[in-house]
């Protein structure tokens, strides 16, 4: 099973006591650069997500917490709190319940890797929701969504080939159908802004 | 030969198995069955059972090329595939094995994992517990896909597809894309009819509150579609002192929805009509009620067809009538929520 980031330092976790507070978190926040670095890049489809190995979930919480201020900020009054409840239990129960499909369909799979990649190929639909917020309404619709229809195929093809690999393959399609069904209700989402 | 009646697993078991079908004519079982063969525990409908029939009776086993006793290449790869040829395994034309009354929902005991493996009891808050419903290969969701929708062609039974375990993976999924696409069908119909009314500056707010309950309204809606029909006829079965597979009847009941997703996905399309201001409200109104009622009555007709042939056999009217009129209430309930609330115009 791999690691979660912090066990790696297991070793050397009484020596991070003595580093000051700022390396400890410069540590992290650059991992969690890499990977989304990593996830935009093509290169992960090919490799099928191997550079996220070393799972967090502090990089979904935080695309997670990005889309949900994004979302709220553009949602009416007696809206906002719902909205911004509404992307966390999409986000993360969709996340879970499409790695109990890839494990249920005989996936060797560790369970937070995969809520680790799903939540990090969040991050081409977050920009797109982000480049959304500073398109006037007027061209509005269809820009928006030629724009989604992007970062969902993107974002889609970051995590097939990671969840595809987990399963058989005569049952590859039942495991990428939830992931794309889960990228595109987050994508709605957005467009309904 | 007959096989006596095993039960399923070690203690705790709803039913008793009759196996005497299964054997005959069966094209997975190349022998009889051996005199060796254990009743009392039964390891894996598919592959193990042949296997220990294959190792104590070689001597009638003509495998297809002789090299390796153990190469099951008629096997489908998964205990839950789809076996086009279901009328040449029962007897009596019924498909007793796979029918609804005589049950095989497994899963309590830890014998009847997939491949026979024995790994003790197995409960339902264990994952393990759930594989065996997820045993299926994309060939089989599609071929089981493609009976439903063309389900007035042929005479084969849903059930009959199910070799042990009834199958799940297509009821969850069906179901979560049914409930999206209402949302997001009846939010883009809302969208269209507010695109043309320019001089209301409230009627983008408007729009925006229908969104986010539709998303919950249609997933409660679905998901007690899913659960409460197989429930009602689970409790009215169970009344009458049968026990039968709730699980067999969530399956059925999954894939009886799938007819139901074009039907909410097109729903929008109307709505362009009025856009366009060609028409009045009154035609888009009735091409709705069209396109949902013909997603209604070709589920509901493949939902009934299936249970009646194994209703029929219990030879009592009265739960048919039941049945067929709680599975008509439910159909007209979801039509009415439907239309007057996702796809109100």
């Amino acid at each position: 099973m791999d690691a979660p980031l912090s066990s790696e330092r297991a070793v050397d976790c009484i020596g991070t006591l003595d580093e000051p507070v700022v390396d400890t978190i410069m540590r992290d926040l650059r991992s969690v650069g890499k990977k989304l670095y990593y996830v935009m890049l093509p290169r992960s489809r090919s490799e099928a997500g191997a550079g996220l190995k070393q799972w967090d979930l502090w990089g979904p919480l935080f695309l997670c917490l990005i889309l949900s201020i994004i979302l709220w900020a553009n949602a009416p009054e007696n809206q906002q709190e719902v909205v911004f409840g509404l992307v966390y239990v999409i986000v993360w129960l969709g996340a879970v319940v499409v790695t109990f499909n890839a494990l249920l369909l005989g996936g060797k799979i560790s369970f937070f890797q995969s809520v680790c990649v799903l939540g990090y190929c969040i991050c081409p639909l977050v920009l797109a929701a982000f480049a959304c917020l500073f398109l006037p309404s007027s061209i509005g619709s269809i820009v928006k969504f030629i724009l989604m229809l992007i970062a969902l195929h993107w974002a889609t093809g970051a995590s097939v080939g990671f969840m595809s690999e987990l399963v058989a393959e005569d049952r590859k399609a039942l495991a990428v159908y939830p992931v794309w069904l889960f990228y595109v209700a987050i994508a709605w989402l957005i467009l309904l802004n | 030969m007959k096989l006596e009646d095993v039960s399923l697993d070690d203690g705790d078991h709803l039913y008793d198995m009759d196996f005497q079908n299964m054997t005959d004519g069966h094209n997975f079982f190349s022998a009889k069955p051996a005199a060796g063969l254990q009743g009392g525990q039964l390891n894996g409908v598919g592959s193990s059972l042949s296997a220990s029939m294959t190792q104590t009776q070689p001597s009638s086993i003509q495998p297809p090329n002789g090299a390796d006793q153990l190469q099951f290449q008629t096997f489908p790869s998964t205990q839950n595939g789809y076996l086009p040829q279901d009328d040449e395994l029962t007897r009596d034309g019924a498909s007793e094995r796979g029918g609804l009354l005589s049950e095989m929902d497994g899963g309590k005991g830890g014998s009847l994992l997939p491949g026979g493996a024995s790994s003790g009891a197995a409960y339902p808050w264990q994952v393990h517990y759930w594989t065996a419903y997820f045993d299926v290969s994309t060939k089989d969701v599609l071929e089981r896909g493609k009976l439903v929708l063309t389900w007035p062609t042929h005479q084969r039974t849903f059930f009959s597809t199910l070799i042990s375990y009834p199958e799940l993976w297509g009821p969850t999924w069906i179901s979560a894309t049914l409930s999206l696409a209402i949302a997001v069908s009846s939010n883009w119909a809302a969208f269209l009819m507010f695109v043309p009314d320019r001089t209301d500056i409230h009627s983008n707010i408007v729009y925006w509150t229908k969104d986010f309950n539709v998303l919950w309204g249609s997933g409660v809606l679905i998901f007690l579609c899913l659960l409460g029909h197989p429930l009602f006829v689970w409790t009215l079965m169970l009344l009458k002192g049968r026990r039968i597979g709730y699980i067999r009847l969530v399956s059925l009941m999954g894939y009886a929805l799938l007819p139901m997703l074009p039907a909410t996905l097109f729903c929008w399309a109307p709505v362009l009509l009025s856009s366009f201001r060609l028409t009045s409200t009154y035609p888009v109104a009735a091409l709705q009620w069209v396109l949902l009622l013909a997603g209604c009555v070709y589920s509901g007709g493949f939902l009934v067809k299936n249970l009646k042939a194994d209703l029929d056999k219990e030879g009592d009217n009265t739960l048919q009538f039941k049945v067929l009129g709680g599975t008509a209430v439910m159909y007209v309930l979801m039509l009415l929520l439907l239309k007057f609330y996702f796809f109100a115009l």
